[in-house]
């Protein structure tokens, strides 16, 4: 602070010279977390922050009180910088670990550290054994294709506004990949990817979405509005 | 909007120490004053973050138990289950291993007291119910790792990639070679040659994990599981080669050396076993090793100086990994199928008595284990492979159940950390 007065009272003579606006590392690591500069994805793609849409149903767990939770993905992570570590590298597409004293890392455990929250551990159901859904109701089906689906996966049918050519447009994609596939294995194929998205043998970088943020319910009534009955 | 990050919330990070990145930097200023009394506008001022160290370790500091102690890896759940073993008290658990979705199956656990480390190998296992149509579901083959945990918090501090199915994980009484099989029963099986059914041990430079040449491979034999080392730093191996029925001799110092083969009988055919030989025990005095038939069920000790086997000991169940008595006059043997343990007297080579469990009591008792105290008799139970088990204390003359201690899912291993003298 002391060396910094010299300048300050410098600057003060200047009547005309307009604040320099002072950035804190918590905006700072707000905008790195909305931000997809250096990765394929933001964390805010799959985390609700700052500019959360509320009617979107994010995979990723709400970070309220992340700094103070015991444990991460469902209990399979305690240690807060791995988990993020583990976003990086599993769908961000982040050449590199960040270590816990370099400025980016700073600035986001910052941002992560202004959101107030109770600190508990997040539930993340993670359903390994899939099976086969009931029909569902395609209208609702359709609200729930853009709560969850629309962001990264664009457009029904034709992906217009898709994330990238890594999110394929549905649900013909995934149909014709697997065009020889029976009908209920080709239902089946969806729940499986939803369900474990970049995981349990599957690749990409799709995030899975636990039983907490998605039904059966839910999935039924997507796999109808896909016409998959 | 969900109330989350506040940009109009003063005060929160004021930085102590201002950073300027601006185009006015001192010297400039001091100069000509530059342009800053122009009406451009003034780059921003980067604050310093100014809270706590970011990143804290919350992990709970785990209180080592001065006696015995003893740590469990959970199969089924991905954690490790510290236990103080006098008290016979949980100290604590946390999860292991590198993928946050799938289950990397810590398989086996050795521990060093002094180093204040222990060992668990990830085996990812094939969920054993299907979990989608997906042909790469369930059929993947994903290579293991030994992850290296530090005890004052059962963190992952380090971590060496092995081959796939790792097995028994097994640590030299110096803490400087670490052996690890391949239990790989998909190796094991088709049309190859033998030498590529075969799987290899890893023998691992513990002080120097780093690295490059710190896995040394020696091609063993098929689908090898149980490992008992010999001598303070473990310089001959014996491993129970299941897929071939014979047990693998390991010159351990020196990992271009063929191991020495001893055939169980004449045993079945590379790949379809018919005695299954699965774990090996040293007794106190190495001089017996009592290996365990899971096919044939029944116990054979091999006289570790004639390098002989005696004659097989029927068990009424699959015998698993047994204890033996400090005075090496018992054996104790767990059996499954039906569930049970085994008292076996070496010298008559004859089970004694056996005693059974019904499920709630110990489903799939795997290992027994003593500490320093003769008298108790720790087991592990692998229970249901859905919900938590435990591992038992029983009165090692008894049989008698004194109590047990509840440990993750599937558990499969104990390590036993004898106490402080």
């Amino acid at each position: 602070m002391i060396r910094a007065l010299p300048l300050t009272l410098l600057l003060a003579g200047c009547s005309s010279a307009p604040d320099a606006p002072h950035v804190s590392a918590a905006e700072r690591g707000a905008q790195l977390f909305e931000s997809d500069a250096g990765v394929t994805f933001a964390c805010a793609t799959c985390h609700p922050g700052a500019l959360a849409d509320e009617s979107r149903i994010y995979p990723g767990a709400d970070l309220h009180g992340a700094t103070k939770r015991a444990s991460f993905w469902g209990g399979q992570v305690n240690d807060l910088l791995r988990a993020v570590n583990d976003c990086r590298s599993i769908f961000q597409g982040a050449g590199d670990e960040l270590s816990a004293d370099e400025p980016d890392a700073v600035d986001l455990y910052a941002f992560l550290v202004s959101l107030d929250g109770p600190g508990e551990a997040v539930p993340f159901g993670i359903v390994r054994s899939v099976s086969d859904l009931p029909s569902g109701r395609a209208s609702r089906g359709a609200a729930v294709y853009d709560q969850a689906c629309r962001t990264c996966h664009g457009e029904l049918h034709t992906g217009d506004g898709a994330v990238g050519a890594i999110a394929p447009a549905l649900p013909e994609h995934p149909l014709l990949e697997h065009a020889t596939y029976p009908e209920d294995q080709r239902r089946l194929i969806f729940v499986e990817k939803v369900r474990h998205g970049a995981f349990l043998g599957y690749s990409g970088v799709m995030p899975p979405f636990s039983s907490e943020v998605l039904s059966d319910r839910d999935l039924s009534d997507l796999l109808s509005f896909f016409e998959l009955y | 909007m969900r109330a989350g990050f506040d940009v109009a919330r003063p005060g929160v990070f004021h930085g102590t120490i201002v950073m300027l990145r601006t185009t006015c930097g001192l010297a400039v200023a001091l100069g000509v004053l530059c342009g800053s009394c122009s009406s451009s506008t003034p780059e921003p001022i980067d604050d310093a973050y100014a809270g706590d160290p970011p990143f804290p370790d919350l992990r709970p500091q785990l209180a080592l138990p001065r006696g015995d102690f003893g740590l469990v890896s959970n199969n089924g759940s991905d954690t490790v289950t510290l236990l103080d073993l006098e008290q016979w008290q949980v100290v604590g658990s946390a999860p292991v291993g590198r993928d946050p979705v799938a289950i990397d199956g810590p398989h086996h656990i050795a521990v060093d007291r002094r180093a204040k480390r222990a060992f668990t190998a990830l085996a990812y296992p094939v969920p054993t119910a299907s979990p989608g149509p997906h042909a790469a579901h369930g059929s993947s083959q994903r290579r293991g790792y030994v992850q290296v945990l530090d005890l004052d918090k059962l963190a992952p501090i380090a971590e060496v990639e092995v081959q796939t199915n790792p097995g028994d994980v097994v640590l030299s009484a110096d803490g400087g070679r670490l052996l690890v099989s391949h239990f790989d029963l998909a190796r094991a099986q088709g049309a190859r040659a033998l030498d590529e059914r075969r799987a290899d041990l890893a023998i691992i430079d513990v002080e120097n994990l780093a690295d490059a040449s710190a896995v040394s491979l020696v091609r063993t034999c098929v689908a090898p599981h149980g490992i008992a080392l010999l001598g303070e730093s473990g310089d001959t191996a014996f491993v129970a080669c299941y897929g071939e029925d014979a047990l693998a001799l390991v010159n351990t110092t020196d990992p271009t050396q063929a191991p020495e083969l001893v055939s169980l009988d004449a045993g079945g055919l590379p790949g379809s076993p018919i005695y299954g030989p699965y774990a090996a025990v040293l007794s106190p005095d190495a001089s017996l090793l009592a290996v365990s038939n899971t096919l044939s069920k029944d116990v054979r000790l091999f006289e570790v100086a004639e390098r002989a086997f005696g004659a097989p000991i029927g068990t009424s169940g699959a015998p698993y990994f047994s204890a033996w008595s400090a005075d090496a006059r018992r054996l104790f043997v767990p059996i499954q199928n039906p569930d049970g343990l085994a008292v076996v007297d070496p010298a008559a080579a004859e089970v004694l008595s056996t005693k059974t469990f019904d499920a709630a009591e110990c489903e799939l008792p795997h290992a027994a284990f003593f500490g320093s105290d003769p008298r108790h008799l720790y087991l592990v139970c692998e229970g249901d492979h859905e919900t938590d088990s435990r591992v038992l204390i029983l009165d090692a003359e008894t049989l008698e159940q004194l109590g047990s201690l509840p440990v993750g899912v599937y558990p499969d291993g104990l390590a036993v950390a004898r106490g402080e003298p």
